[in-house]
């Protein structure tokens, strides 16, 4: 059965099971490879995705359930194909050991960024809470989200 | 000209474009190398060309048996040749973890991958410029001394004429031998070593460009789901096969023993198929009862004790008068809890098998498949592909052997990816740990005797049998390997009598492997906190008492706990703190360890704050001081720093494995949860550079000290001392009550 | 606590529920004073009440303690065991569990003759604890004292709502007491021994659209799996879960947009939440397809009133 869902600003025609969850369809039918498989209970957040700009586990949505809304992964954050300020903030500090939850802590914080561009160390914590990271990134993460929030230009 | 390899894997790696494609991380890297099976190789460690080649572009090419396991080795080894050489980083690719082109360099265990395999790399580097200047002298008509290089290109300092590598080199092998003696590039004439450049493999990973094991796609490939037993050494009675007849592209249920398995075409529908599979399991009750762990540990037949340390005469001086102290240390089971479960592609060809997978040593896993399937060696190929952390054997090598037996079921190349619930319950885990310790201590507060006991299983850092062995009673070596976890049972201090034994347990509850610090960690937990108790108990300040019992000589020793008082304002007084008032109280607890007693020097502080009330711990803030010789990169040492302490402030706070009489029950996050950037605290960090000693290893060291210098600061806070990891909290307020 | 007065003798509403504390001994109240008091003081501007007449005329509520409140303590039941009778005390007293578990009249008072027969709580529905219980399996006191003190019941379901704060507490609390609680509360109800039928597993739902059943499969089966008694993060089989069986959807609806959440930093069980995933109308087709398919009780007529209650 095909079903049209828009992805990065672009209509995608996918044909798979309707109950498929959005992630194997994101990285299996359209070879995105932001959004990352860690339990696919809704608990880890290495798959969020935007879902019309908000924060949202990719790996129980069904595309049956997607409709008209628009899904934004890691790759559609890029501008002209380079990072973007969020992500360049996150290079530049050098956040990632294995990088596995990356895309799903930038995803997350992007859209804090975007409601409140100047958040309190307090607010970046509480708002990055559900997704975790084993690596201990953390404290990096936050370096990078405070970074790109502050738009500074030199490493701290 | 020796051609030790085959002609055609060469030509892959330099004539085809191949190596073209390979040096960008963004690319589907081993595409065009994946479906050759390439001749049989000697990969001897004394020789140039089993870690370099040189093509006819200039490119260097690295064969690392050492693998990036997301620490930042790959930009390290990089480092370490470019420098060597004096070839930009940008002409220098490595290639890790391939049991066909890359040598033995041991198991990316241990912290050992710079101080072990970037020192043999670094070597043959070295070796390989000195031959490259003697040939560039003679072309050049110049003295070698008065050679100078630039990224690859060679000249005379005093004018005339360059020559390339690639122009040396011209398409042949060194054909040399590794020589110790060849002299490696003076510290201070360093341009990249040292210096905090950028990992490589960073902007892909936040463009999403980067290709992980789980990304990793081989044409043709089938999807593959494990369906695992509900309890430890369950028979599979049954399995219905009907029960999935709806679910569509079901290639095959494969079933072997107690291994089941399910192949589909597309990914959700093997995940839906091995979720609704109707099967009958027997009732398998073969673990003890996790209320009674510690009994159970104590009560295990000792095979051999293994007595790491033994100055003096401790039997007498432990006796002798004097004051006695002595307490018990536990530390639970823990799981690796990778966030990105385990995954591998198998593809047998013509009966040679050929495993993708994150294992942090192909070569031992090569060997492992080997066996399984009954194959000579060389007819079996294992290769790296990154993937999520591991901190040590974790699922990975499992996940291959899940796919290698479902490839050679179906015929055709098969990817397993575990699920959260195979991960979490059936990656091999750190196994329980139980320490006495004891020691006498004279009227001036010395100590005249230190004891103290491990239980501990037994057996080393060697090969973990393979999941899908076990379940499908394939030829596997049967063999418990825990780890090299007998490593800081002895401790550095100088005492007089000193006797520290391990007792080697016969059985373990659940399969063990390694993870981060293994052993060390749990060692280092008792033996940092039982010399905190003594301190505590002749009323000196901790820090200080570590420095009066340390080697005068050792004066990287001495630096270490010096800065540590510098850069944590460390309050120089006994511990507790002098005001256990009201519901929050606060503390500063510190540790230090000489790594396994030889190598990288760690010192730790933590101040904690404590709800009394409700038993929580807070660390605010974690200071530590490093000292592991060479620096290579700055920026990877402090990332491993700052990994070890928020990893194992959540080991230490809130993880412990939970099993019933059958199986592990904490399958998922909410049942085993690990720190939240809520929890996270504020880290400072003081890099001790020495670039002219050796480099040390710097992935594991701090991680040894998190716990106990925050059971030393929760003493400080309350009076009380925990002893059991994790520090939860009905065991903070039951050790609170019972003071 | 014992009348319901300020310290300057004004009638307090009884919203603060000393309709129950009343029955608190003089012992406990000067204990929870001694503790009150021995907390850290913060400045805090009460809010003033916004009620309205003639509700907001407080010598009115001296009328509503006439008729409703009853100061008289609890007599001792010598046929019962003491952890039954301490069991009463906790509950009828401090634990004012009929507060919410206990329907109200219409002047807001717990009516006589239903006590424990259901209530409601923030929006979401406080159960039946007697025999008007709909639960599949009967509360057992073991259940109850599971359920209380971790928040979660492999034949029930996971506190979730205001409950939750309740388990929460009560895990702090001493294990007999807690154990008292639960003894007191299944003598609420007949403890026959004998349970609902729960309909087949895979039972069809006609008129089901394929994108319910596709949404279904996709975001809830991999935990709601009807092959294991309890699938991951504990979830409980949605034959036997509390919330689905409810006369009322509020409950289930909260569930799906909010998620449950372990106890704070502790393991536990788990739901995400389906808020910000799914559209209203695809909760509401789920939340009846879930009803009809797991119960055999009438279908709710309420699902889209309470999805637009619980967005507010």
């Amino acid at each position: 059965m095909t079903i049209v869902i828009n992805v990065n600003d672009k209509p995608q025609a996918i044909e798979a099971d309707p109950s498929t969850p959005l992630l194997y369809v994101l990285r299996n039918e359209l070879a995105l490879h932001g959004p990352r498989f860690g339990c696919g209970l809704g608990q880890c957040g290495a798959c969020t995705v935007h879902v019309d700009g908000r924060p949202t586990f990719s790996c129980l949505l069904p595309i049956a359930a997607v409709g008209e809304r628009k899904i934004t992964t890691l790759e559609g954050l890029l501008e002209d194909g380079k990072p973007n300020k969020l992500q360049q903030a996150f290079i530049d500090e050098q956040a990632a050991q294995c990088g596995y939850c990356i895309s799903g802590m930038v995803m997350r914080a992007q859209a804090l960024l975007r409601a409140n561009p100047s958040p309190t160390d307090g607010e970046i914590r509480k708002h990055m809470r559900p997704n975790l990271c084993r690596c201990g990134t953390h404290a990096a993460i936050l370096r990078a989200i405070k970074r790109a929030a502050a738009g500074q230009e030199k490493r701290l | 000209m020796n051609a030790r390899f085959s002609p055609s894997r060469r030509d892959l790696l330099r004539g085809t474009g191949a190596c073209v494609v390979a040096f960008s991380f963004t690319a589907p890297v081993v595409d065009a190398l994946a479906q050759d099976f390439p001749a049989p190789k000697s990969v001897a460690l004394d020789q140039v060309d089993t870690f370099l080649a040189v093509d006819a572009k200039g490119m260097v090419t690295v064969y690392a048996g050492k693998v990036d396991l997301g620490t930042g080795v790959r930009t390290a080894l990089t480092q370490i040749v470019a420098e060597e050489l004096d070839v930009a980083m940008a002409n220098i690719y490595v290639i890790q973890g391939d049991t066909a082109l890359t040598p033995d360099q041991g198991p990316t265990y241990g912290s050992l991958s710079i101080q072990n395999g970037g020192v043999q790399i670094r070597q043959a580097a070295a070796t390989a410029r000195a031959a490259l200047l003697v040939q560039a002298a003679a072309r050049l008509g110049a003295a070698p001394d008065d050679l100078g290089i630039e990224n690859g290109a060679v000249s005379a300092k005093s004018g005339g004429g360059t020559v390339t590598y690639a122009e040396l080199v011209a398409g042949k092998y060194f054909d040399l031998k590794v020589d110790p003696a060849a002299p490696t590039k003076k510290p201070a004439d360093y341009k990249i070593v040292g210096k905090p450049i950028d990992r490589l493999d960073i902007p892909g990973k936040l463009t999403g460009e980067f290709t992980y094991m789980q990304d990793f796609r081989v044409p043709g490939m089938l999807h593959g789901r494990v369906v695992r037993p509900p309890a430890l050494g369950a028979t599979l009675e049954n399995v219905d096969e009907s029960s999935i007849k709806d679910i569509p592209g079901i290639v095959k249920v494969v079933r072997d023993g107690n291994f089941l398995g399910v192949v589909a075409q597309d990914e959700w529908s093997a995940v839906r198929a091995a979720r609704v599979i109707a099967t009958t399991w027997s009732k398998s009750e073969t673990l003890p009862d996790q209320a009674k762990l510690w009994e159970h540990v104590r009560a295990t037949k000792i095979l051999k004790d293994d007595v790491t340390s033994n100055i003096g005469d401790v039997g007498a001086a432990i006796a002798a008068d004097g004051r006695k102290l002595s307490a018990t240390y536990d530390f639970a089971i823990h799981t690796h809890g990778s966030i990105g479960p385990s995954c591998a592609i198998s593809e047998f060809k013509d009966g040679k098998l050929i495993s993708w997978s994150s294992s942090q040593a192909t070569h031992n896993l090569r060997k492992q498949l080997a066996k399984m399937f009954s194959l000579p060696l060389d007819d079996v190929r294992c290769v790296y592909v990154d993937g999520s952390g591991c901190y040590g054997r974790n699922g990975h090598e499992d996940a291959a052997g899940d796919s290698a037996l479902l490839a050679k079921a179906v015929g055709k190349p098969v990817r397993v990816q575990w699920s959260r619930a195979d991960e979490h319950g059936w990656d091999p885990k750190g196994p329980p740990t139980l320490i006495d310790l004891r020691a006498n201590v004279d009227a001036a507060g010395a100590v005249t005797a230190w004891e103290s006991e491990f239980f501990i299983p037994q057996g080393a850092a060697g090969l973990v049998d393979l999941v899908a062995a076990t379940l499908a009673d394939l030829p596997a070596d049967h063999q418990l390997s825990p780890g090299g976890i007998v490593n800081d049972s002895a401790i550095g201090y100088k005492f007089p009598n000193i006797k520290t034994v391990c007792h080697r347990l016969e059985t373990t509850p659940f399969r063990p492997a390694w993870i981060r610090a293994p052993g060390r960690m749990q060692n280092t937990f008792a033996n940092e906190c039982f010399l905190d108790e003594i301190a505590a108990a002749v009323q000196a300040d901790p820090l200080e008492y570590r420095m009066k019992h340390t080697d005068p000589a050792d004066k990287r020793a001495l630096d270490v706990l010096d800065r540590l008082a510098t850069l944590a304002k460390w309050d120089k007084r006994p511990s507790p703190q002098k005001s256990i008032t009201g519901n929050i109280v606060k503390g500063r607890g510190c540790s230090y360890v000489k790594y396994e007693l030889v190598r990288t020097y760690v010192g730790t502080v933590a101040e904690v704050e404590i709800n009394r009330a409700t038993g929580e711990i807070r660390v605010p803030k974690f200071y530590i001081v490093h000292d592991c010789g060479q620096i290579i990169n700055p920026i990877g040492v402090k990332a491993q720093i700052e990994g070890c302490v928020i990893q194992t402030i959540s080991r230490t706070l809130k993880e412990e494995l939970t099993f019933d009489r059958g199986m592990v029950t904490s399958l998922d996050w909410a049942s085993y949860p690990i720190l939240t950037f809520l929890e996270v605290p504020e880290l400072e960090i003081e890099l001790i550079d020495r670039p002219t000693e050796k480099p040390w290893g710097a992935g594991e060291p701090t991680a040894a000290l998190v716990a106990s210098s925050i059971s030393n600061a929760v003493f400080d806070a309350t009076g009380v001392r925990l002893r059991s990891v994790p520090f939860k909290p009905d065991k903070v307020k039951a050790a609170l009550q019972s003071a | 606590m014992h009348e319901g007065v300020d310290r300057a003798g004004r009638q307090l509403y009884p919203a603060f529920p000393y309709d129950h504390f009343t029955k608190a001994t003089d012992d406990d109240i000067h204990a929870l004073y001694v503790f009150l008091m021995g907390q850290p003081p913060v400045p805090n501007a009460i809010p003033a009440n916004k009620l309205e007449f003639p509700l907001n005329f407080r010598p009115l509520v001296a009328g509503w303690k006439i008729l409703f409140l009853r100061e008289d303590p609890l007599p001792r039941d010598a046929s019962k065991s003491p952890e039954w009778n301490r069991g009463r005390y906790l509950v009828e007293g401090l634990g004012h569990c009929g507060g919410c578990h206990t329907p109200r009249n219409i002047l807001g008072a717990e009516e006589k003759g239903s006590a424990y027969s259901g209530g409601a709580a923030e929006g979401w529905q406080a159960p039946p604890l007697n025999s008007k219980s709909l639960a599949v399996h009967e509360w057992t006191a073991d259940q109850l004292a599971e359920y209380l003190s971790t928040g979660w019941s492999r034949w029930h379901g996971a506190a979730a709502g205001p409950m939750a704060g309740v388990v929460n507490d009560l895990a702090q609390a001493q294990s007999k007491d807690v154990r008292a609680m639960a003894t007191y509360i299944a003598s609420l109800s007949p403890q026959s021994g004998s349970n609902v039928a729960a309909p087949a597993p895979n039972k069809q739902v006609p008129g089901t659209s394929a994108d319910v059943i596709a949404i279904f499969s996709g975001a809830c089966a991999n935990c709601h799996d009807d092959r294991n008694d309890v699938g991951p993060s504990k979830t409980v089989s949605l034959a036997l879960s509390s919330a689905v069986r409810q006369p009322g959807s509020a409950n289930a609806v909260r569930a799906i947009l909010a998620g449950i959440q372990p106890p704070p930093g502790a393991p536990g069980a788990y739901m995400p939440a389906f808020a910000d995933m799914l559209t209203d109308h695809q909760i509401a087709s789920l939340a009846e397809y879930v009803r009809a398919r797991y119960t055999n009780e009438p279908q709710w007529t309420d699902v889209s009133q309470q999805i637009s209650n619980a967005r507010q």
